[in-house]
């Protein structure tokens, strides 16, 4: 597969932190992968999303060491603009990035920056709203819309840009539960449609479990942990240690195997729990006199 | 907790300006000591009905009595002594300029005395962790600090009752654990909590009540558990029980109960059936 991202020793110290707020960060990620991003707060995590953009360092006063690359471009060598077109991003307070008095405008803001053709800009509005599922609401003011709505137009309005890559960060914090749903059945919508590549920072596991293919645990701006969703919940204690919550199936499996009860795997959603766990169940009780 | 009844709706009615109707009818009654979440989608009236438990907000119709008291008419003072209100928002109600200031500033105006007031501050500085930010300006905090003083601000006027309006938004999880658990000493301590949230996992595991509202009206009223064990009531506000609930269900043929709300309860549960196998 081909890299889409590519960190090398990165680290980043804004000109008013003490300490390196990103120490000596290295990963990669594949072209249509999906990534989440976890941590507790102060971690470094909207640190990171502001490195993979490109804000950091153009928008931003600090020290830089290493180096950030998406798809061929090097983020330092290339300006904002440039890496807007491969970069969406879409923030926690989706009205912090509204411009515009409707929808429709909303999404059609960054490719009429980029002097994209009218024909283009009807077609990628239609797609983009399409994909978040808004295209009903085209006509309406941003401010008005129901939080879940206004956060799947910051997404539609990344999605125009077609991006390479979409960074969410922390996308449903805000959200009331219905919010949060339809938030994650976006990108359930968007994996299955495109091979864009997804980061996504988020302290919900029970969601990130079904979406995502690695986890990336970050702690005092280090990379604590990196792995794929399986592998990474086998890590429980020092998950917990550091302060991400644990899908409560698998914490679960975990107090279970600690107290001598045989499980070949951690169950990570729920559908995976039932079977799991009526396996056990049921074959005490049949066994039992 | 007793029978006394510290915040009673009757009829709460409540209509913002442009002719929203936020309330519709509410009857409550909230008995001293009591732990009680109120829940439901944005928009519902969580946050209205809350404003109403502290003269914040006065009923368009109906009434509300705070600790005996008609707050019609009531000074803001009187019933801030009683009852105190976080704000969802912390620099909704941040006011001055280094954190000490922050948390003198309640008390003060109750008329407190000064060495009263310096040693609750320092308790309250202790227990938050927040000493060495004492002479810092508010709002050069994080927001999860900033919450943090909002809460000490309204906890060093020692009300009776506490409301918080989500104690999570902004923090992770172990700081939304610790606001918690601080709540729940304080319950301990004789004092009624209530607080709205849309972490379910919270409220499952610290709430003796649930509340759950829908378009300005009171849809359920009762013990978390049988809240959570009612796939009617929670379908129709979409909200759904804590993941280990959704699982206890899932399994209640093998004999869990229904109405499990921690993964401590239900590790309990299964090693019960379970061990005597093992052993």
């Amino acid at each position: 597969m081909k890299r889409e991202i590519i960190v090398q020793n990165l680290s980043w110290r804004y000109a008013t932190s003490q300490n390196w707020v990103l120490d000596n960060i290295t990963f990669d990620v594949e072209q249509g992968e999906f990534l989440a991003i976890t941590g507790a707060t102060g971690a470094g995590k909207t640190s990171l999303c502001l490195c993979l953009s490109g804000m950091i360092p153009h928008g931003y006063n600090g020290v830089w060491k290493g180096s950030v690359t998406i798809g061929s471009l090097d983020t330092r060598e290339h300006d904002a603009s440039d890496i807007a077109q491969r970069v969406g991003m879409v923030f926690q307070d989706p009205e912090s990035q509204f411009l515009t008095m409707s929808v429709e405008d909303e999404i059609a803001f960054g490719p009429e920056n980029l002097a994209v053709p009218r024909e283009e800009i009807g077609r990628r509005i239609h797609d983009a709203a399409e994909t978040v599922r808004i295209d009903d609401c085209l006509d309406r003011a941003p401010y008005e819309l129901s939080g879940g709505q206004k956060q799947r137009v910051a997404i539609a309005a990344a999605l125009a840009m077609e991006p390479e890559v979409l960074i969410l960060d922390e996308p449903t914090s805000q959200l009331d539960p219905v919010g949060k749903l339809e938030v994650f059945s976006v990108l359930k919508e968007l994996r299955r449609k495109k091979s864009i590549t997804i980061i996504l920072v988020e302290h919900f596991t029970e969601e990130i479990v079904k979406h995502a293919d690695r986890i990336m645990l970050l702690y005092d701006g280090r990379i604590e942990l990196l792995d794929r969703i399986e592998r990474f919940f086998e890590n429980v204690d020092l998950i917990a240690a550091k302060g991400v919550p644990i899908p409560q199936v698998t914490e679960l499996g975990h107090l279970l195997r600690s107290a001598g009860v045989n499980l070949s795997s951690l169950p990570l959603t729920l559908e995976q729990a039932v079977d799991a766990y009526s396996g056990l169940l049921g074959r005490n009780r049949n066994e039992q006199p | 907790m007793s029978h006394e009844v510290v915040i009673e709706t009757r009829h709460l009615t409540h209509v913002y300006a442009g002719g929203v109707l936020a309330l519709n009818h509410i009857d409550l009654k909230i008995e001293r000591g009591n732990f009680v979440a109120i829940i439901g989608q944005n928009g519902s009236g969580k946050t209205t009905l809350a404003k109403h438990f502290n003269g914040l907000l006065k009923p368009t119709s109906g009434e509300v009595i705070v600790h005996g008291t008609n707050v019609e008419g009531a000074p803001i003072a009187d019933l801030s002594r009683k009852v105190g209100y976080v704000f969802q928002n912390p620099d909704h109600q941040l006011c001055t300029t280094t954190v000490e200031e922050e948390l003198s500033f309640g008390p003060r105006n109750l008329g407190i005395e000064p060495d009263e007031i310096k040693s609750r501050v320092l308790r309250l500085l202790r227990v938050f962790n927040l000493e060495e930010y004492r002479e810092t300006h508010p709002f050069l905090l994080s927001r999860a600090d900033r919450l943090r003083v909002a809460v000490c601000s309204i906890l060093a006027m020692e009300p009776e009752t506490i409301v918080v309006d989500e104690p999570t938004t902004g923090q992770d999880m172990r700081q939304s654990y610790e606001v918690m658990e601080l709540l729940k000493q304080l319950n301990e301590n004789g004092h009624t909590i209530v607080f709205i949230t849309h972490n379910m996992r919270l409220v499952a595991e610290y709430a003796r009540r649930t509340v759950v509202m829908k378009q300005g009206t009171i849809v359920m009223d009762d013990s978390t558990a049988e809240v959570f064990s009612s796939p009617d009531i929670l379908a129709e506000t979409y909200l759904s029980p804590p993941q280990i609930t959704q699982l206890a269900q899932q399994l209640d043929r093998y004999g869990i109960p229904r109405g499990i709300l921690s993964v401590r309860e239900m590790n309990e549960v299964m090693q019960k059936i379970i061990k005597p196998r093992i052993d």
